[in-house]
């Protein structure tokens, strides 16, 4: 039994035509019907996975916010309102991405760019957005973010600029208050803990550096793969947490047949978004050989 | 978006992925298909911004092993395993004999395993897509791993 044996077997496993199309046809009939699904309230009722919140997480990304006008209208807001912020980002355990009651117009869409890059400028709304805790208590017809869902209820009617620009302001206040929770100032600072500390290991190793280590995996995987290695992208990370690709894991987990010299490695993985398909090379960070390989 | 020509799209892009990570959690055909509908319901309700298809595709595992997670936790309708179509597609008896053995596993050890090994993801990638700790899917690799090997060698003796 090994990793290979499970993805040779699960690669031959595929969904049925027939099950797609009945898919598509009962999706369309649930969402013309407006019923939800005959699970979806016990799990409304029961959900409660552990969010685990980086920054990238938040579909608004926290790297935007560095205009100096902008940091300074964040610096502003009332520190109890960050709080809040933060602690709804924190109970909303499903969101992973802000949801929208409808799609924006193409309009809209233009717009919206337009308006972001004019509030890292200093365009701002004249007030805030509303909010309301569950859609029940929501206004109707006007812009209103739900916090129990983590959705912006949008108006029937296109957007005003005013509007725009609040969802825009909420996204910035919400990042920069996760940003600035506790949580993330936590996990932010373990990670550059264990980063600081596998950089110090691998320096007085004299170990290589990523780009070195992208090589040696490179051209391993143009070795497996022939001319198929040429659509392949360097996966940098699938989540876009930006991530360093040095690492350091349990080698007794990873079956290896010797461990990394200095106890470092870089992970370093190769993809086509298209398939899917991803190839990894764990490359010992200090005289580069090939410790571990996943096709 | 909300258009039938939408809707298709992503089920023709996205419903093979789920099918099996929603099979493996599962392990039966209806809860999978029934899964992979509240899933992509709830991608059309949410209406999620993503920053690309990576993004969207650990989205939707994410919803996906949620909501299978809580079926299995409230099972009450189909036995655990009709799969027999899922094993048809399979030819050598090794690799149906594989395909049991990684069903069997729990849920939380097979669903990392599958993500792993399968779909390629790293470990600090499983811990934010499954909402967990960078330890905890260590550990689960490592005792589902333990798990498929002792079956093994009950099963053939070596």
């Amino acid at each position: 039994m090994s990793r290979f044996d499970v993805k040779k077997t699960m690669d031959q496993i595929h969904i049925s035509e027939k099950m797609q199309e009945e898919i598509i046809m009962n999706i369309q009939n649930r969402m013309e019907s407006g019923s939800r699904g005959r699970w979806n309230f016990r799990r409304m009722a029961t959900a409660a996975a552990a969010f685990v919140l980086a920054a990238g997480v938040v579909s608004f990304p926290v790297r935007a916010v560095v205009s100096s006008v902008v940091k300074e209208r964040m610096e502003s807001v009332p520190e109890e309102e960050m709080k809040g912020l933060n602690d709804m980002v924190q109970s909303q355990h499903e969101v992973l991405a802000d949801g929208f009651s409808r799609e924006y117009s193409d309009r809209e869409k233009e717009r919206m760019k337009e308006l972001r890059q004019a509030y890292k400028n200093g365009t701002f709304p004249e007030k805030a957005i509303a909010q309301a805790d569950h859609e029940e208590t929501a206004p109707e017809g006007t812009l209103c973010y739900i916090r129990s869902t983590g959705v912006f209820n949008l108006p029937a009617q296109e957007m005003t600029d005013e509007e725009m620009l609040q969802i825009i302001d909420f996204q910035h206040k919400m990042s920069y208050a996760v940003v600035q929770g506790p949580q993330a100032q936590e996990a932010g600072a373990e990670s550059q803990e264990k980063e600081a500390r596998l950089k110090k290991i691998l320096q007085d190793a004299d170990g290589m550096s990523e780009d070195e280590a992208v090589e040696i995996a490179r051209k391993q995987l143009e070795t497996d793969l022939g001319d198929a290695a040429d659509g392949l992208e360097l996966m940098t990370d699938h989540l876009g947490s930006g991530a360093s690709l040095l690492d350091a894991l349990d080698y007794a987990e990873l079956e290896l047949e010797r461990e990394s010299k200095a106890g470092v490695l870089y992970d370093v993985s190769f993809g086509n978004p298209e398939t899917h398909s991803v190839y990894s090379y764990l490359i010992d960070a200090v005289d580069g050989s090939i410790l571990y390989t996943c096709h | 978006m909300d258009s039938g020509k939408d809707i298709r799209e992503a089920v023709m892009k996205y419903s093979d992925i789920l099918y099996k990570v929603c099979i493996v959690i599962l392990c039966n055909e209806q809860d999978a298909q029934d899964a992979i509908q509240d899933t992509f319901c709830r991608y059309l309700e949410k209406r999620p911004e993503f920053r690309d298809g990576e993004h969207e595709k650990a989205w939707l595992i994410r919803v996906a092993t949620n909501i299978c997670r809580d079926m299995v936790r409230f099972r009450v309708r189909h036995p655990k395993i009709s799969i027999d179509e899922v094993e048809n597609s399979l030819t050598a008896p090794e690799e149906k004999e594989t395909l049991r053995e990684l069903l069997e596993l729990p849920v939380k050890q097979k669903t990392v395993i599958y993500l792993h090994y399968v779909e390629g993801y790293r470990i600090k990638e499983i811990a934010d897509i499954l909402g967990t700790t960078e330890g905890a899917v260590k550990m689960r690799l490592k005792r589902g791993k333990e798990q498929m090997r002792t079956t093994w060698k009950e099963a053939y003796g070596g």
